[in-house]
């Protein structure tokens, strides 16, 4: 019977684990003896090259702007998209009927792919906001082009964010704030000190997620500024798409790409294991 | 260099903020005076049938400061070393090259055609007459005819253009010396 459970698990298993090896194990093995190689992306043949390529990607110069430019990129969205998830799941917490659609209205630019948020956040910035306004387009000033990205995506996302917070928030025993208030403890105080520790498993997911989100960034960079103007917006993903694609220098951008994800599963490994020690069991 | 950093230092702030497409649309709508552009945006403006509203001329381009049109070759046929069928290929290019073939790419391709008759382009649209005019007077320079970048290089001196353009501070010698540092970076 053990056997045939068993059996049974692997059998709904296998279709996506057999997608989960053609689609990413497959490509990211190959993907890391490319990273040894010259290849350009098309030819035939290449030749190995050792760590040359990882050498030359700790010794470019024009690494420093996409690495800033995704750190920038990553810190502003966590906070804000965290701060404005918390803050509107605070304020809509109450099941009311217009709490419900106000949820379902922050919500709604999350299921726009971010191919469109930006297009739509280009015409806002550059038509809506000057004649409105007479503000000139932020994605056009290289101090503020990533500012204005950012404010794209935490537009978009902070409803996602919202969610997972509202869906901890209501995990929480309303027990504890009467017993709380009973001992006199002001709205501040439950915050700090109900709220907040109890919401620590929900922080750790938006955390972890927007972390993640945030250093492999690509779509916006890519298809609203095209990394423009010069470097400004150029983000880690878009070095490693430039290379690999319109430099044809495939072995390289294969090599940053791995660098990319070790620095990736690093911090947000780190962050985790940071985050889940302080979360508390209710 | 120092030059094009004083002539910059007339920009409005956010040149990188309007792309093409809203450029060419204040053009037709009235919103702008003047656009600058290429031989890429003539299918736009025929396309939305503004063709016959725009006009084009060429800037001075001689040390006379008379105007001179820049072209450049539309690209060149190749065929790949792997290719299975050779020899159709280079038949069919022949064929793209001849008489006939250069007749239907002047008519139906985006690209301005150069080897019309001053009859034949009374057929096209003012705009496309702008540009064929000057190429048939011969006031035209290959811009093309010295070494050109390419591939990463290409890509790298827009951009080091695009960060010259868009720094207020444009500190020229700043920017040689980055520059000269991005292309010893080239992989």
């Amino acid at each position: 019977m053990k056997a045939k459970t068993r059996f049974t698990n692997l059998g709904f298993l296998l279709p996506t684990l057999i997608l989960f090896c053609v689609m990413v194990v497959y490509p990211f093995i190959k993907g890391v003896r490319i990273s040894f190689t010259d290849w350009d992306g098309f030819s035939n043949t290449y030749q190995l090259v050792g760590f040359d390529n990882y050498i030359k990607l700790f010794t470019d110069p024009t690494i420093i702007e996409p690495i800033k430019n995704s750190l920038f990129y990553t810190v502003v969205t966590v906070i804000g998209d965290n701060v404005i998830g918390l803050l509107i799941a605070l304020l809509l917490k109450k099941d009311t009927r217009i709490n419900r659609v106000i949820r379902t209205c922050v919500f709604m630019p999350f299921i726009i792919s971010l191919v469109l948020t930006g297009f739509i956040w280009s015409y806002i910035y550059s038509d809506v906001f000057y004649s409105m306004f007479h503000i000139k387009s932020i994605l056009g000033n290289k101090n503020t082009v990533m500012l204005g990205i950012c404010i794209m995506a935490m537009w978009r996302d902070a409803g996602y964010s919202m969610l997972i917070y509202l869906a901890g928030l209501n995990g929480i025993s309303d027990t504890y704030y009467e017993a709380a208030k009973i001992d006199g403890a002001s709205p501040f105080q439950r915050f700090k000190y109900i709220t907040m520790p109890l919401l620590a498993p929900a922080m750790t997911i938006n955390i972890t997620l927007f972390l993640g989100w945030g250093l492999k960034v690509f779509d916006y960079a890519m298809t609203v500024t095209h990394g423009g103007p010069g470097r400004a917006s150029e983000t880690f993903a878009l070095y490693v798409y430039n290379y690999t694609f319109p430099y044809n220098k495939a072995g390289y951008g294969q090599a940053s790409a791995i660098v990319m994800m070790v620095v990736v599963v690093i911090i947000t490994s780190i962050v985790t294991h940071l985050l889940r020690k302080r979360e508390v069991d209710q | 260099m120092q030059r094009t950093a004083d002539r910059l230092s007339f920009d409005g702030g956010d040149e990188f903020g309007t792309d093409a497409a809203k450029a060419r649309n204040m053009l037709i709508n009235g919103g702008a005076g003047m656009y600058m552009g290429g031989t890429w945006d003539i299918s736009e403006f025929i396309k939305v049938n503004a063709g016959n509203d725009i006009g084009f001329f060429p800037i001075p381009g001689n040390d006379q400061g008379e105007p001179v049109l820049g072209i450049a070759p539309a690209g060149c046929y190749m065929i790949t070393e792997a290719s299975e069928h050779k020899k159709e290929a280079v038949e069919f290019i022949k064929y793209l090259t001849s008489d006939e073939g250069i007749s239907i790419l002047n008519k139906y391709s985006p690209f301005v055609p150069v080897t019309v008759s001053e009859d034949e382009i009374q057929n096209y649209t003012p705009l496309v007459q702008d540009w064929v005019k000057p190429i048939l007077a011969g006031n035209f320079y290959n811009y093309e005819s010295n070494e050109i970048f390419t591939g990463q290089a290409d890509s790298t001196f827009r951009t080091w253009q695009e960060e010259f353009a868009s720094d207020e501070k444009r500190d020229v010698v700043k920017y040689i010396e980055k520059l000269d540092e991005e292309f010893a970076a080239i992989q």
